[in-house]
């Protein structure tokens, strides 16, 4: 059985007429991903109840939803997807205020100067604009902490823990450092629209 | 002109139409879907800071190990999913009546059982149900069936399991900045979605619903989290 890939342990689960009252299949396929879950689900609260709890959670509701997992699909990716949303969904469902991420950005963008170059451009090309000045501008690790937080939306001391970071405020210091960047590339961008017109 | 500028950077973080999902990005980069579509996929990639990202994070899932300073706690949750696996969802018990020689003790153990029940107030009993329909997973919880996720299809109702001990349901739909759209009081695990919230229901627009099962004084005995769903893109 441990010589089967994912997807066969799957593919033999649903072949058994009886498939339910014989766990192997499935114990085998969800052990292997057991510690994997119970580290995300850790990294992403901060504790052992809590992660104990959401790793549960997380390997039900793949449980539950067998049938729709897509056979040409990996089984890591799509059980990865579930832990991810279930972690942000149940975090928002216990939060007591809504999370601030536009504000957040908002507020940290309106400290540089106005971006007359990109806002001036089509919708769809400020957007892409932004992409390829975020991608030229930040480091590998700016923008993986810029992502999580603010487009997966997860807490800020969860994306410490996740990409690993040890120093001392974690990936707070990220998102300054990479508004920094990105506003000092905006100012130069618009220096520089300024100085051709 | 801010207010652009933020929420341009907050469209640019998210990833647009030509991001491909996390499954198909890691089956692209893994050359599994051919050379072209794994050329198109590292080009997209290296212009694309939400993908970098979202490719970093799948592969920390798949190839992380425990931090010595987590190890302790790692291990108690791996052990209680073990011992609580969804898999195992024959009764634990069961295993004894497939050996003859313990059928006298599994009987006794069941007349046992039956005697313990009787004794059991009848809020235990409605506790207990639960946590055996789930193993030892939260006993207070609502499971929700359907829609979960995406969707291919409107769906016409809300499902979920039923709760023992509860004689209706209170279901909520929302909008993900928690603005309610409807709610309503069921006597079943289904509720008929009206036509004032399929009209809502476009795709990649999320939603969000959630159920409380009540007893028959209206007490509230369980509760799902929000579950979330929208309309898949026609692809």
């Amino acid at each position: 059985m441990q010589d089967y890939s994912d997807e066969e342990l799957l593919a033999q689960f649903r072949a058994s007429p009886d498939a339910r009252q014989n766990p192997e299949l499935l114990d085998e396929l969800f052990g292997r991903y057991y510690s994997r879950v119970a580290i995300w689900c850790y990294r992403f609260c901060g504790t052992r109840e809590a992660a104990a709890d959401l790793s549960q959670d997380v390997f039900l509701k793949a449980y539950r939803n067998l049938d729709s997992f897509r056979g040409a699909a990996k089984f890591s990716t799509w059980l990865y997807t579930i832990a991810r949303n279930h972690c942000v969904n149940d975090m928002k469902a216990r939060a007591t205020r809504p999370a601030q991420n536009a504000e957040t950005l908002d507020l940290e963008l309106q400290d540089g100067e106005t971006p007359s170059a990109l806002s001036s451009m089509e919708r769809r090309e400020a957007v892409e604009g932004m992409r390829t000045l975020m991608n030229g501008t930040l480091d590998e690790v700016e923008k993986k902490v810029m992502v999580m937080h603010f487009a997966h939306e997860v807490p800020l001391d969860g994306v410490t823990r996740l990409l690993g970071l040890t120093n001392a405020s974690g990936a707070r210091a990220y998102i300054v450092s990479a508004k920094r960047k990105l506003n000092a590339a905006i100012q130069r961008l618009n220096a520089r629209h300024g100085g051709s017109s | 002109m801010a207010n652009n500028t933020a929420n341009d950077l907050a469209q640019a973080l998210n990833g647009g139409d030509e991001c491909p999902s996390v499954d198909d990005l890691v089956m692209r980069i893994d050359g599994q879907l051919g050379g072209k579509l794994r050329g198109e996929a590292e080009s997209h990639l290296a212009g694309c800071a939400h993908c970098q990202a979202e490719l970093a994070l799948f592969r920390e899932f798949t190839s992380s190990a425990a931090r010595p300073e987590e190890q302790a706690d790692i291990d108690a949750i791996v052990k209680k999913l073990r011992k609580n696996s969804p898999a195992k969802r024959t009764p634990w018990w069961s295993a004894l009546f497939k050996t003859k020689v313990w059928m006298p003790a599994a009987a006794a153990l069941a007349a046992a059982v039956l005697v313990v029940t009787f004794v059991i107030p009848k809020h235990r009993i409605a506790q207990t149900e639960i946590s055996s329909d789930m193993g030892a997973f939260r006993s207070a919880r609502v499971n929700t069936v359907a829609p979960l996720g995406d969707v291919t299809q409107v769906p016409a109702e809300l499902r979920w399991l039923p709760v023992p001990g509860a004689t209706q349901y209170r279901v909520a739909v929302s909008e993900v900045d928690r603005t309610q759209l409807w709610n309503a009081t069921v006597d079943g695990s289904v509720a008929n979605l009206p036509v004032t919230v399929t009209r809502k229901i476009v795709p990649l627009k999320t939603l969000e619903w959630q159920v409380t099962a009540l007893d028959a004084k209206g007490v509230a005995l369980a509760e799902s989290t929000g579950q979330k769903f929208r309309l898949a893109p026609n692809r």
